[in-house]
């Protein structure tokens, strides 16, 4: 029985009667304790996973009606609310929060018979690029221990590719599905704002995160899509956007397809290595029948600039909640007056979110609203119209997810601004909203490079389509450890 | 632009007690540094096409009492109270 | 020229549920911390869901005060710390940016005074804080997040009243409206506060908070008027500040000076979208309103001749108008009115004294029938309406019991005068100098009869009784 399986293949094989969840379940917690002691893709692993794995497969004897998921084993990012198991963002302010109930993607998830496998590391609060600012230590990379796996959902993009579960929920605000998809050489999706509830979800920046399912096959993501995603009592931004079916037509291809390929991400200051994989990545396209154009994108100099204003501007407010005194950690008030006590339960907060939370106090305090704040709206109603300008000439747009290769843990720590400037080929799609999805497409020295597609909003069908057309053509070597 | 009395009131504001001011400093300053360039670009776009809701789409006004008893959740006193520090 | 603004907060009681999600809006009757939920104590991860009927009241309240509605509205987050504050920031509304609030910019009629509305916005309401411990030094603040979440809406003014008693008149037609309008319950304890800001001529503005019982507003502002014009007589410059109500002691204390304003970072709540007002929302609220206080009171004047004055005191208070348009016919509407107005006002004003009221329409309408046919007199109906209050016996047996009939009886009265002008002489003859002073006789006659003399003939048998010596 092999761990580097597919949902489908996993699904086809429970029915098929010639794999149990319980086996499965079992093989991945060993796989989990033999590699996890390095990778740390983990903070918590959910100690009832057996028993449920064992529960669903007497259902399966019974004949008894089962949920799609069929006891899958599937890892959620830590700060997605799972009733019963902490949740902990990766920060020490919720280093003893059992989450009191289940986030919306979580009771769709377990209504459909997944198994919570366990709750996946990531930078504290979900700020950052790298993994490298949780409260908990770094994840690594499985391609090279020594390296970083991308982030903020490092721990979901590690648990995926170092076969630790068979998919994983994340969280994308910037980039962070998408940077470690492709640091790890997985699949991971940032869904048009709107489609997936947040309810649950600990919100960092709430007008521009998104949940998003990470895989190993483009076709195992669609399937994920399939189950969390839709309109939310719980969730007022959530959209109405009928129930489509993500899997079906997948393989439709991308004959007679345009793509435009977005200039200012392929030139100047990308890696050697990934200009190539995006010349052979284009190369595939056209032989698969679809017309490349090269298309100019250029407010997206400025989407680095207006994202970081607004992403900080709403976390310095979404996480004021965290006082320490409903829930949080071991810290008496006996002694303190309020603001002495409230102001040194927080300074336990790491320097990424402490210093975004002064960024965004900044830019939120008064005189500097117009020059911040309404200046970034501003600009992200310019990057939202020239991206919808754009979807008139061509159905889909492509860039490298990442600009450079994976570099080493601890290399970059100590250059805030340059981590940020990371997310500049992943972060239009955050800040108009619209789906984007990374694809593993190319190894060089070891480390993987991925792909990125951008479709208009709603148009997930498309992008899954292209994105499952493109894998096709690899043939990529699976994780090293 | 971004001196120690400008962190210090942000600091107060967040209600983040910071002992290394001095790296914040440094730090805070060079990103809203990169932050300047907002003011330069020449906008004239409308607002943001978000979604907008009509009455139909909200809740109705309906008590539904929760279904646990949350406070058994939270940090509590025995009368179920939340601890809170002296206010002065 | 003194001038007083007001900022009110009246919760929406007549709700189900809180603004933003379905705990019980009215917390009253819980056990701490027994009526929330993962939203309204800011649980990692919880999300605003708006209440449409909290949006649909705002706006009733906001079209019969006259404002005007935005095309959309939307929400804003106040961001400041404090315990009784789940997510330490209130989701309000906000105009600085346009307007987005649920009202604004309008007006209503005081007397002869406009008062303008600058907005009414919907937000919600804080946790509760009790402090527990018998010394300063042993205070434990304890937090109960049951009324966390309730839905209030703020209505401010700009600072156009003259004087407390316009306040006063104000309130009471507010707190009337959103009893009218099915808004919210004024009387609930806590359910409508109102802070004031008050300058007198050269003077700093001074708020006042605190003010428990919005019929105090008027003795705390009279107190300021009083305690900023005694400083300005003595040259003593007035500060801006501050100032609670103390309600023992019925004073004005200075809180904190106001210097350090907060910064409250005021931005757009995102996890609430805009919401579209469509004008056929508004053209079904405004039909599904309950007459508003201005046309019932045109209503009173016009077809019943009631006068402006009585006419504003029935139409602004629900009760006693719901009991005017039960009782009253063609012929006895301006009587009951007056006996509305006039008699039953002080005796059914609170809501214990209407809960224990025993007067129907009925005897309003039979009562204002017995005065206008001269069955009894207007004195004796007063006493007949105390004892109607009290027992909710019908009037004709009152007025037997009580023998409260008329005295038309020309012989018991010529006796009841006689024996007046014997008692009081000196009286007599003065009247008989000045005419003016006649009244007192009558007084005294009216007294002895129990007040049941036909006021007019006594007079007349008066007047030809001095003529005669």
């Amino acid at each position: 029985m092999s761990l580097a399986i597919s949902i489908s293949q996993y699904t086809q094989q429970i029915r098929d009667e010639t794999l149990s969840s319980e086996e499965f379940v079992a093989k991945t917690l060993e796989r989990i304790n033999k590699v996890d002691k390095t990778l740390h893709a983990f903070i918590s692993v959910n100690e009832n996973a057996l028993k449920q794995a064992k529960i669903i497969d007497k259902k399966l004897k019974a004949k008894e009606k089962v949920g799609a998921c069929l006891g899958m084993p599937i890892s959620i990012k830590d700060n997605i609310c799972t009733k019963g198991m902490k949740t902990t963002c990766a920060s020490k302010m919720l280093e003893d929060f059992i989450a009191p109930y289940d986030a919306t993607v979580i009771s769709k998830l377990k209504s459909q018979d997944a198994i919570i496998i366990g709750k996946a590391n990531l930078d504290e609060f979900a700020m950052g690029s790298t993994t490298e600012y949780s409260y908990f230590g770094p994840s690594r990379n499985p391609w090279n221990p020594d390296y970083v796996p991308g982030g903020s959902s490092g721990g979901s993009g590690v648990s995926v590719s170092a076969l630790e579960c068979l998919g994983s929920l994340g969280s994308d605000t910037g980039g962070s599905v998408r940077s470690p998809a492709s640091f790890c050489s997985v699949v991971g999706l940032k869904p048009t704002y709107g489609l997936i509830s947040r309810y649950g979800l600990v919100s960092f920046a709430n007008s521009i995160e998104q949940i998003g399912p990470l895989a190993r096959t483009v076709e195992d993501v669609a399937f994920i899509l399939n189950v969390i995603a839709g309109h939310d009592l719980h969730d007022n931004t959530t959209i109405e956007s009928g129930k489509p079916d993500y899997t079906k037509d997948i393989d439709s291809g991308v004959s007679g397809k345009k793509i435009g390929i977005i200039s200012e991400m392929v030139g100047e200051g990308v890696d050697k290595d990934v200009q190539l994989a995006t010349k052979n990545a284009v190369s595939a396209f056209e032989k698969l029948g679809a017309e490349c154009v090269s298309v100019s994108l250029d407010s997206a100099k400025h989407s680095v600039a207006a994202y970081y204003t607004l992403a900080s501007a709403e976390a310095s407010s979404n996480l004021a909640r965290f006082d320490n005194l409903r829930y949080g950690f071991d810290f008496s008030v006996e002694g303190y007056e309020y603001n002495k006590y409230i102001s040194k339960a927080r300074s336990n907060f790491g320097p990424e979110v402490t210093r975004r939370m002064l960024l965004g106090t900044f830019v939120l305090s008064a005189g500097y609203y117009g020059k911040y704040y309404q200046k970034a709206q501003k600009v992200r109603s310019l990057i939202k119209s020239q991206l919808t300008e754009s979807f008139k000439k061509v159905d889909l747009l492509l860039a490298p997810t990442m600009p450079i290769l994976p570099f080493k843990i601890g290399e970059k720590i100590d250059d805030p601004l340059k981590i940020y400037l990371l997310d500049i080929n992943t972060i239009i799609a955050n800040l108009s909203g619209i789906p984007a999805i990374s694809v593993p497409f190319a190894i060089a020295n070891g480390l993987p490079i991925g792909i990125q597609l951008f479709a208009n909003s709603l148009q997930e069908k498309q992008l899954l389509q292209a994105a499952h057309a493109l894998q096709k053509t690899t043939n990529l070597p699976g994780v090293p450890i | 632009m971004v001196d120690r009395k400008e962190i210090e009131h942000l600091s107060d504001l967040i209600k983040i007690e910071i002992k290394d001011l001095q790296k914040y400093i440094a730090q805070v300053e060079q990103i809203l540094n990169y932050f300047e360039r907002l003011d330069k670009v020449e906008i004239t776009t409308e607002d943001l096409l978000r979604q907008e809701l009509t009455l139909e789409h909200l809740r109705d006004d309906k008590f539904v009492p929760y279904e646990d008893n949350l406070i058994e959740n939270l940090k509590k006193t025995k009368e179920n109270f939340v601890r809170a520090p002296k206010m002065i | 020229m003194t001038k007083i603004g007001l900022e009110i907060h009246s919760q929406l009681t007549k709700l189900e549920s809180k603004l933003f999600c379905s705990c019980k809006a009215d917390y009253r009757s819980f056990e701490p911390n027994s009526n929330i939920c993962p939203v309204c104590t800011g649980l990692p991860g919880s999300l605003p869901i708006l209440n449409k009927k909290a949006v649909e009241k705002a706006a009733m309240l906001s079209i019969a005060l006259g404002c005007k509605i935005p095309p959309k509205i939307g929400f804003f987050r106040k961001n400041y710390f404090y315990p009784d504050l789940p997510k330490n920031f209130q989701i309000t509304q906000y105009n600085a940016y346009g307007p987005t609030s649920i009202g604004y910019d309008g007006t209503i009629m005081i007397e002869d005074k406009e008062i303008r509305i600058r907005r009414i916005q919907l937000e919600e309401d804080p946790g509760r804080l009790v402090y527990s411990g018998s010394s300063e030094k042993t205070q434990i603040t304890l937090v109960d997040y049951n009324r966390a979440g309730t839905p209030l809406v703020e209505i401010v003014t700009e600072p156009d009243f003259e004087n407390p008693k316009q306040v006063r008149i104000f309130l009471n037609i507010l707190a009337d409206l959103v009893e009218n309008l099915g808004v919210a319950d004024p009387y609930l304890e806590g359910a409508f506060r109102v802070d004031g800001n008050i300058s007198i001529e050269k003077g700093n503005r001074v708020e006042i908070k605190n003010v428990g019982s919005f019929r105090d507003i008027e003795k705390a502002l009279h107190f300021e008027i009083t305690r900023q014009q005694s400083l300005a007589e003595r040259g003593i410059p007035i500060p801006a500040e501050t100032r609670h109500w103390d309600e023992a002691r019925k004073i004005t204390v200075s809180s904190r000076s106001k210097e350090e304003e907060q910064d409250y970072r005021y931005f757009p709540e995102e996890d609430i979208p805009k919401i579209i007002i469509e004008k056929t929302l508004l053209d079904n609220l405004k039909k599904a309103m309950p007459e508003s206080i201005i046309s019932k009171k045109e209503r009173y004047i016009n077809k019943y001749g009631i006068p402006i004055q009585v006419a504003e005191v029935l139409s602004s208070d629900k009760f006693y108008s719901d009991l005017f348009e039960q009782a009253h016919t063609e012929k006895n509407a301006k009587e009951i009115a007056n006996l509305i107005t006039t008699d039953l006002k002080g005796f059914a004003d609170t809501k214990e004294q209407r809960e224990q009221l025993k007067l129907t329409p009925k005897h309003l309408s039979d009562l204002a029938d017995a005065i206008l046919s001269n069955k009894i007199t207007r004195n004796s109906g007063k006493t007949a309406l105390q004892e109607i209050i009290k027992t909710g016996k019908p009037l004709l047996e009152i007025i037997s019991s009580l023998d409260l009939g008329h005295v038309n009886d020309e012989s018991s009265l010529a006796k009841t005068i006689e024996e007046v002008f014997i008692e009081e002489q000196k009286a007599v003859s003065e009247a008989k100098q000045n005419p003016d002073t006649i009244n007192y006789l009558v007084g005294k006659v009216m007294r002895k009869t129990k007040g049941k003399a036909n006021p007019s003939r006594t007079v007349d048998i008066i007047k030809k009784k001095l003529d005669s010596q």
